[in-house]
């Protein structure tokens, strides 16, 4: 029987990094503790602010997790907005505020499945005709008929 | 006035979209077969210009459409005719449908592809109908996936649910790949599974970017770098980047081998009559396929943004985070697997047998009448059947006769040497002729023919086959048939027009001996003719051998026209006599030869063992000429016999090439044919084993440019009650 064993993702590099966490995970996770901790340090005092950094950093090394093959915060920012326009439904200002396109939430499927191919052959106005092929300057173009609008 | 070379501007890509019949994966199923499949699919897919899309579609089908159509007969015939034998056969074909419909869970499948290519459709369709060797056609978009409004429900959890009245229309949710695992993939695993799953599903398959062949080097190039740089200089075990590697080298090879590199993306919409049972649905899904590649059930707005890959709008306009996974043509090639699965392919027309495969049996039905689009076909296609005996000709002939009677009230003759007509004549109530050189006339002087050339050449013709030879090629012998044929005149012109000529007034060979007797001006034609006489008169008059068959007024009655009752002609009690059974296969196909012409009523001409009547060279000159009539007055010949071999040679060919429905019981002695001959260069190993491999009952049946199939003649149990002994 034919049969082909199918091959790891030969365009990405993947990273051991540590405990299974990759390298660049841990970096963002330790970055931003530390630009929290920096930030907070001098309003919340060491212990309050190591808190937080620690904090960030977790709620960071979770949100760039992947779930199903995306971040997590990704993920939930996609989640987040559908409920957000859930809840906005039937109230129109929110709906403007949030700048979300009707067919968000509710999908016509006459609209979505619709045939986008158009004609595939070149319009007769597309073409330049030559009344003598070894003159150049006598081309003629076809032009769409002035009744034509 | 010249054009210039091309357009002065140039257009973007469009969507197009083909649609392609499913074929049968089983008549691949040897690994030469399998592995060639693969790699002409491969071959394809590696010069793909822009991106792609396969969709295949899997409805839950039944046979309800066919036992409607089977009662709304049955009501209507026993009301109008309580006590026609088709009323109490009606009945009994309903009760098989039933049984069949009990017994199995019919799928309908549909496959999509749509290319993002601005080449002309029909080139485009030409080189798809060529890889799969099935047909495929331009349509205007992929068909929706569901219809009317939906919206996004996130409780119990996300799933796309009708707006407004249901109306019978079900919830959705989509699912999309991210991760394939290193497992083995074939043509049967692991999509034959899921194609088999008894709700509605869709799968899409995006192949959102096919590499250059430069570019998808240099990029795995690339990455065997990186991790060569990283192995150097770690220090532990890295399995992880040792197998990298080796599948990067692997995939180099596949593409220096042609391939191309392409990135893909599954996307399965699952439905559902409830939310509940929706997530049963999920759940089963992501189970079956977890061994190969893992999906994620799409929330939010991702799902609504999914629900587009079954759309023609290209990925890159979907705002969906690419999760594609890297494959080679060949990788790619087992992914379109869904295409070799044809599932219930629509119930219009009568059983022709039962199609098998790994994803179960499946009935399939053929409309020799109607088209596609279910519009009267003006042609009708004939068909040639052929298997060593034993193997299910005649049981398949009077099964599928009784089919068309019964079910459709398609009227048919059968001629059959056997006398088993007897069985069908018995089970359908209809008169059996049953054709004796003893008791039966049949005047070869009878109008067949309208215009008086034609029927001279007919008569003619039929002289030859009792002289056993032809009158022309010599001198000698166009002399005799000019005198023949001024005989013929002669006694034709005593009536005021052929069509006034009924059997019963007709010229009997006697009176034709007697004129041609008498002809030629010159001495020499006068012996001519008085010879010819003579032979004749010898073989078909007096006491000569056909006499009591020939010489006389016909006392059968051939004439069927304005009649839709099927009848049934026997020639077993010639069988001592290959010359007069030949004549009598004429002279009956004749007379339902002249009666079709004022009609254009279906109806079918099956005739077994048809070679009695080619072997006669004369006789095959109008069997040829009577297939091009009939196919155009809506008569379908059956020509049925024990080796395709005879079908191909000369001019028998022409009659061959008038069938272009070829049904191939087992032909295990003569299977050369299938290799040699041109007619069947798109046979691979697998079929020609198949054929010599095929069972009782066991056809391959073979519609000239739409499909092959390999069925079985699955009778009922009251079919097989009646035509067993058969």
């Amino acid at each position: 029987m034919t049969v082909e064993r199918l091959k790891s993702h030969t365009l990405r590099r993947d990273e051991k990094g540590l405990f299974g966490i990759p390298f660049k995970r841990l970096l963002v996770a330790g970055m931003s503790g530390g630009i929290l901790l920096s930030l907070t340090q001098n309003a919340l005092g060491d212990v309050g602010a190591f808190a937080i950094a620690f904090a960030g950093a977790l709620a960071a090394l979770m949100l760039t997790a992947s779930r199903g093959g995306i971040p997590l915060w990704r993920r939930l920012m996609y989640g987040v907005r559908a409920r957000l326009l859930l809840a906005a439904r039937d109230n129109p200002p929110l709906m403007k505020l949030l700048n979300a396109p009707s067919d968000e939430l509710t999908l016509n499927a006459s609209r979505l499945f619709k045939s986008a191919a158009l004609p595939s052959v070149t319009a007769v106005t597309d073409w330049a005709l030559y009344p003598d092929p070894t003159d150049l300057t006598q081309a003629l173009a076809l032009v769409d008929s002035p009744t034509a609008h | 006035m010249t054009f210039q070379a091309g357009p002065a501007t140039t257009k973007t890509a469009t969507p197009q979209t083909f649609e392609i019949e499913p074929f049968d994966v089983m008549m691949h199923a040897t690994e030469p077969g399998l592995r060639a499949l693969q790699s002409r699919i491969a071959a394809y897919l590696s010069t793909l210009g822009g991106p792609a899309r396969f969709v295949s579609y899997q409805q839950p089908a039944n046979l309800e459409d066919k036992i409607e159509q089977v009662k709304a007969e049955w009501e209507r015939l026993s009301g109008a005719e309580p006590d026609h034998p088709r009323v109490e056969l009606l009945a009994e074909y309903r009760r098989f449908y039933e049984t069949l419909q009990l017994e199995a869970n019919y799928q309908r499948s549909a496959c999509y592809v749509t290319l993002w290519n601005d080449d002309h459709p029909r080139a485009l369709s030409a080189a798809m109908s060529a890889v799969f060797d099935t047909p495929a056609r331009p349509v205007e978009t992929l068909p929706p996936l569901f219809e009317g409004q939906y919206q996004l429900r996130s409780a119990p959890f996300w799933h796309l649910a009708p707006v407004g009245r249901p109306g019978g229309r079900l919830l959705w949710a989509i699912l999309t790949s991210y991760e394939f695992l290193p497992s083995g993939w074939s043509f049967f695993r692991p999509l034959a599974p899921l194609l088999g799953f008894k709700f509605p599903l869709a799968l899409s398959i995006d192949v959102q970017k096919t590499f250059e062949r430069s570019d998808g080097i240099d990029a795995l190039e690339q990455t065997i770098l990186a991790y060569t740089v990283h192995l150097s200089s770690a220090r532990g075990e890295d399995s992880r980047a040792v197998q990298r590697i080796k599948d990067c080298r692997a995939a180099l090879n596949e593409i220096n081998a042609g391939d191309a590199l392409h990135l893909v993306q599954f996307s399965l919409a699952l439905a559902a009559p409830s939310s509940q049972l929706l997530r049963q649905h999920i759940r089963q899904v992501v189970n079956e396929t977890r061994a190969w590649f893992k999906v994620r059930a799409e929330d939010g707005l991702l799902l609504s943004h999914a629900v587009q890959m079954f759309s023609t709008a290209p990925s890159k306009h979907i705002d969906l985070p690419a999760t594609t996974w890297p494959v080679t043509s060949r990788e790619l090639a087992l992914m379109l697997a869904p295409v070799g699965y044809r599932k219930l392919i629509g119930t219009r027309g009568v059983l022709r047998g039962e199609a098998g495969g790994p994803s179960g049996s499946y009935p399939f039905f053929h409309d020799s009448w109607n088209d596609a689009q279910g519009r009267s076909e003006k042609r009708v296609n004939h068909e040639v059947w052929v298997g060593v005996p034993g193997y299910g000709k005649t049981f398949a002939c009077n099964t599928y006769l009784s089919r068309e009677y019964v079910e459709q009230g398609i009227p048919f003759d059968l001629l059959e040497p056997m006398g088993h007509g007897a069985h069908v004549a018995r089970t359908l109530g209809l008169p059996w002729f049953v054709l004796s050189s003893e008791r039966t006339k049949l005047n070869p002087c009878d109008v067949m023919f309208e215009r008086p050339v034609e029927q001279k050449s007919h008569v003619i013709r039929l002289y030859e086959t009792v002289l056993g030879r032809l009158l022309t090629g010599t001198q000698r012998a166009n002399l005799e048939r000019g005198l023949l044929g001024q005989a013929l005149d002669v006694v034709y012109s005593g009536y005021p027009r052929l069509a006034a000529i009924t059997p019963d007034l007709a010229p009997t060979t006697e009176t034709v001996c007697g004129v041609l007797a008498g002809l030629g001006d010159k001495e020499q034609n006068r012996r001519i003719a008085r010879d010819l006489a003579d032979e004749i008169a010898s073989l078909a008059c007096g006491t000569g051998p056909f006499a009591e068959f020939l010489n006389g007024q016909t006392n059968i009655d051939l004439s069927f026209r304005g009649k839709a009752l099927p009848r049934v002609f026997s020639f077993h009690e010639m069988e001592g006599d290959p010359i007069l059974q030949a004549i009598a296969y004429t002279q009956v196909l004749s007379a339902i030869r002249r009666d079709s012409l004022s009609d254009e009523q279906p109806r079918i001409i099956a005739v077994d063992e048809v070679f009695r009547l080619m072997r006669h060279p004369s006789l095959l000159d109008f069997l040829i000429e009577a297939a091009k009539t009939y196919r155009t007055k809506r008569k379908k010949l059956i020509v049925i016999d024990q080796q395709m071999s005879i079908f191909l040679e000369g001019n028998a060919r022409l009659v061959f090439e008038n069938c272009p429905i070829r049904l191939i019981f087992n032909q295990r002695q003569g299977l050369n044919v299938f290799y040699d001959d041109q007619a069947f260069q798109h046979y691979n190993q697998q079929h020609r084993d198949l054929i010599a491999r095929l069972g009782r009952y066991q056809f391959l049946m073979d519609i000239e440019g739409t499909a092959l199939h390999l069925l079985y003649n699955r009778p009922s149990s009251a079919e097989l009650a009646r035509f067993d002994s058969t």
